[in-house]
């Protein structure tokens, strides 16, 4: 298990124990410190006061004795016999020992007034005793025979009051039968005698006798004098003390009082387990608490999270308040708050995402979601129309796009308010609308667009303005035509260009109108990649100078070899990639690739004028000629060495935006030239203020120039309108002899045409031009 | 004490005057070594020449009295010349035991108030010290010389002596003398009136206070 030291609950739990076990500790420290110490302070005191109530039986013991002893000294048969010691010392000794008896003292001796033994019951090592010493008051301590003694000496004086000294009596007490466990239970320790570090003995079991544990003379001597230790030693764990009872060095006599460790610190021990309880149940208490508190703050927090994640999936619910806690409660009510802006703000969004502002219809995303919930219902059959304004961009253009706008909304309203039950209508974009009409699999389609249609028939009457508006419209079915939403918006958009087309009302879906559909399709989304690629290339056919029969200029044509669908016609993909814009690229591309085969050629000592196709949407871009001048300066090229060749078709579109960049692409020094000439349908009016250099007459007039008379004739009128204008004229798709014979005749001064070559690939090129050229001259 | 001091005072006193026609005059002073004068200090003269000595003065037996008084000896110190009875009275109305191991006469004798005992004879010089067995306080001496002539110092430390003409040996005893002190002879050859001073020469012994002393006793 894992704690999450990040969480508030864990937080102020592991704070709240942390603050409790630093208070405890210190508590705990400076109380259990000062007991110990006061323990400590106790036990040192009991031992000095039972030092003293030792001292003070010994002393005691002493008076005892000497009360004693004193007695006897005082006894008048005792002096008599003291008197006649020399002579009978048997009687003496024999009374001193009942003297003895009667005192229960351990031995007698009776000295000379120079303290030498007359009788005695105790050898004595020293023939002189130190009466001096020991017949002072007080504990008086003598070894004898390795035997300590509490010993007294009294004088004998044979006249009790004389000052004279006859003798002197001394008795002694086993010190040893003063331990014993009376004297134990007053001092409240065990006491151990100890005569020159080795125990006498002792009321504690383990030091009794010399062969107990404790007993080792190691063990004692590191017990020290007057100072309280603990020791613990094999297992047994003791406070001691011990203190010297004599001032002899050589037999140092000493008591040691001893007492269990546990039982001398029992004080502290009792206080320290009962503080450690108590301790116990104040960290209990307070963990639960803290925990109790810290869950108070916590839960509310956790519904708040929970709530949040419910936001963050959108779903709403009534939020609970909880005022237990002010920071939780104000937190709440700003989710609260912010759930509410959420709901406002998401509804007004999705109105702006899935409604048109404008026509207030659903848009195209609405359209699309709608259309994939039926088809994911799979229960309905529906179709699928798109809906295009007839000439709207001239409404637009004539009275304005508010006006338009306008249309736009009296359109959507009547069509809402006239399709029938279950319709679904979108407003796409421009001037197209949408329609979903659920339907039966084998439904009349003219019943089906019927009410659409109807919405037409009446004039729309905006600002005064009566407006007679028709509508083209594509059907697509579901499911017969596609099960897929982009699908069925695809084949509808070609049903309606097929519409278009044909100017009928209607058009429903047919797999006949869609031969290239997909693949031009997928095409123009391709073709960057291959001008990237090289997919595409730049082939080259000759155009040659009649006259000579020499090569002038080639026209550079664009083949696309595609890696899936192979050989592509430019006639295929040029008019798509007019429609999506991407004939700027491949113009510019053209351009730049024919300027490089333009100095290759130049290299091999050809100067060869360089022919380009542009189309219609590269007259309307401004920026060709901008490119065309710095690909000629990169490449360094001469501007007349490249031709521009455009169709008429291309510069009717916008005329004056053409002529003008037109224009200004002669003025450079670039060669015009009027490409597919006499296929349009532009004006003389028009061709005047064109400025090229050059006409090309359409193939379809020089296919067939020698079996066609009206051919001859169109080419000979064309030819002469263009010598007339001062332009140059090309004929392309010459194919025989005859035909080069007969435009010579007439005039034309350049030939393009399978008769004398067909587009040649770029590496082939310069060997086929190197192999004319030879043949040229050999002939 | 003082009256014993006096008792002897008379007695010397007696003497001088008996033989005051036939001798000298011969005055001691005994001094201690602060030169206060001491009293009770047994002084006595040897004649070098025994038999010179006044038969009538030498009582071949004479008696004294050494009375109990109060539980204590009366006198403290009797000075007697050999071949003395003293007798031993009881003044108080209790028991004494009065004895002695002195070797100049070792004695024991029990002494009952209403009952006269027998006269002890001593004829050994010497000191005699006297214990009673029942009253452990009570101490007495009695001192045996051979002459006549011997007496204590009174008040003033002042001794008299009638003494014939011829030569001396002077004497001085008291049990606390010092040795030195107590060892003291002076030879005098009296043909005329003789005033000396004897002074001691170390500081006599403190009196025995055996009784004062014992504190161990107090518990009692």
């Amino acid at each position: 298990m894992t704690i999450n030291f990040k969480s508030l609950q864990n937080r102020i739990l592991i704070r709240f124990i942390l603050l409790l076990m630093i208070t405890i500790a210190i508590i705990l420290f400076v109380t259990l410190e000062q007991t110990y110490r006061h323990s400590e302070s106790q036990i040192n005191k009991q031992f000095n006061t039972a030092q003293a109530v030792f001292n003070d039986k010994l002393t005691n013991h002493s008076k005892t004795l000497y009360r004693g002893i004193s007695a006897i000294s005082k006894d008048f048969s005792l002096k008599k016999l003291v008197n006649n010691a020399k002579n009978d010392p048997r009687s003496l000794l024999s009374a001193m020992n009942n003297q003895q008896r009667r005192l229960k003292t351990d031995f007698s001796a009776l000295l000379s007034s120079d303290a030498k033994t007359i009788v005695s019951n105790i050898s004595s090592s020293s023939k002189v005793w130190p009466v001096e010493k020991i017949s002072q008051a007080g504990i008086n301590i003598l070894v004898l025979n390795d035997t300590p003694y509490l010993v007294r000496a009294v004088p004998i004086r044979l006249i009790e009051s004389s000052a004279k000294i006859e003798a002197w009596l001394v008795m002694g007490i086993k010190i040893k039968k003063l331990i014993n466990d009376p004297l134990k239970n007053i001092l409240g320790f065990d006491v151990t005698l100890v005569l020159n570090n080795s125990v006498e003995v002792s009321t504690y079991p383990s030091l009794a006798s010399p062969n107990n544990k404790l007993a080792s003379q190691g063990f004692i001597n590191a017990i020290p004098i007057n100072k309280r230790e603990n020791i613990s030693f094999q297992g047994e764990s003791l406070a001691l003390y011990q203190f010297v009872i004599n001032d002899n060095e050589s037999e140092k006599l000493t008591i040691i009082f001893t007492l269990d460790k546990d039982l001398a610190f029992i004080n502290f021990t009792n206080l320290a387990s009962q503080l450690i309880i108590a301790i116990g149940v104040i960290i209990l208490f307070t963990v639960f608490l803290s925990f109790r508190f810290s869950i108070s703050i916590v839960r509310p927090l956790k519904n708040l999270v929970n709530i949040a994640h419910k936001i963050q999936y959108g779903n709403y619910a009534e939020i609970t308040h909880d005022a237990r806690v002010t920071e939780v409660n104000k937190l709440s009510f700003a989710l609260s708050n912010m759930q509410n802006a959420i709901q406002q703000r998401e509804k007004a969004n999705h109105q702006l995402a899935f409604y048109s502002a404008l026509t207030e219809l659903p848009n195209r995303n609405h359209f699309i979601r709608t259309m994939n919930e039926l088809i994911e219902d799979a229960t309905q059959q529906f179709a699928v129309i798109l809906m295009d304004i007839d000439r709207f961009k001239e409404i637009n253009d004539t009275l304005g796009h508010e006006y338009g706008d306008q249309v736009l909304q009296a359109i959507a309203k009547r069509l809402d308010e006239n399709l029938v039950q279950g319709a679904y209508i979108a407003y796409l974009e421009g001037d197209e609308f949408a329609m979903l009409l659920p339907c039966q699999a084998s439904v009349n389609t003219d019943l089906l667009v019927a009410p659409a249609i109807k919405v037409f028939e009446q004039f729309f009457e905006i600002n005064n303005i009566q407006l007679d508006v028709s509508a083209s419209m594509g059907i697509a079915m579901y499911p017969e035509d596609s099960t897929k939403a982009d699908g069925l918006m695809q084949f509808a958009d070609i049903a309606l260009y097929v519409c278009k087309d044909k100017h009928s009302s209607y058009e429903l879906y047919n797999e006949k109108f869609n031969t290239h559909s997909l693949l031009r399709l997928n095409l123009m989304s391709e073709l960057r990649g291959s001008l990237e690629n090289g997919d595409l290339q730049l082939y080259y056919q000759p155009q040659i100078e009649i006259a000579t029969n020499k090569v002038k200029s080639i026209e550079c044509l664009v083949r696309w070899q595609h890696p899936e669908h192979g050989f592509i016609f430019p006639d295929d993909f040029i008019p798509l990639a007019e429609q999506t814009g991407n004939i700027r690229y491949l113009t510019k591309w053209a351009i730049e690739e024919a300027l490089k085969q333009h100095n290759k050629l130049k290299a091999n000592g050809f100067h060869i004028h360089m022919a380009v196709n542009i189309s219609a949407i590269d007259l309307t871009d401004s920026k060709l000629v901008e490119f065309v001048e710095i690909a000629l300066k990169q490449h360094n090229v001469v501007p007349n060495m490249l031709m521009l060749e455009v169709t008429e078709s291309a510069i009717m579109s916008d005329p004056q935006k053409a002529i003008a960049i037109l224009a200004e692409l002669k003025n450079m020094g670039i060669q015009l030239s009027i490409d597919d000439f006499g296929t349009g349908y532009s004006s003389m009016e028009q061709l005047k203020r064109t400025p090229v250099n050059e006409l090309k007459i359409d193939k379809s007039f020089v296919l067939e120039l020698i079996s066609s008379d009206e051919d001859a004739i169109i080419v000979k009128s064309i030819t002469d309108l263009a010598h007339n204008l001062g332009l140059s004229v090309v004929a392309e798709g010459v194919e025989n002899k005859e035909s080069l014979e007969m435009l010579h005749k007439i005039g034309v001064e350049t030939a393009q045409g399978y008769f004398i070559s067909k587009a040649i690939h770029d590496d082939d090129f310069l060997p086929w031009l190197l192999n004319y050229e030879n043949e040229n001259e050999n002939a | 004490m003082a009256r014993t001091f006096n008792c002897s005072i008379v007695s010397v006193l007696m003497m001088i005057i008996s033989f005051a026609s036939q001798a000298k005059n011969t005055h001691i002073q005994v001094i201690d070594v602060d030169k206060a004068p001491l009293s009770n200090i047994v002084v006595y003269v040897e004649p070098e020449n025994k038999s010179a000595a006044p038969k009538g003065i030498l009582p071949n037996s004479s008696t004294a009295t050494m009375d109990q008084v109060n539980r204590q000896f009366k006198p403290h110190i009797l000075v007697v010349n050999k071949h003395t009875k003293i007798d031993f009275p009881n003044s108080d109305n209790i028991k004494h035991h009065v004895y002695s191991f002195s070797p100049a006469k070792t004695f024991e004798i029990k002494l009952y108030s209403d009952e006269q005992s027998t006269p002890i004879l001593f004829n050994d010089v010497g000191e005699v010290t006297m214990g009673c067995n029942i009253h452990d306080w009570m101490l007495g001496y009695v001192y045996i010389v051979d002459t006549p002539w011997f007496g204590k110092t009174d008040k003033l430390g002042n001794i008299k002596f009638d003494l014939p003409d011829g030569k001396y040996t002077l004497k001085i005893w008291h049990p606390l003398l010092q040795d030195l002190d107590q060892s003291f002879t002076q030879e005098i050859d009296i043909s005329s009136d003789v005033k000396l001073t004897i002074n001691l020469k170390e500081t006599m012994k403190p009196k025995h206070e055996a009784y004062e002393d014992d504190d161990e006793l107090d518990d009692y």
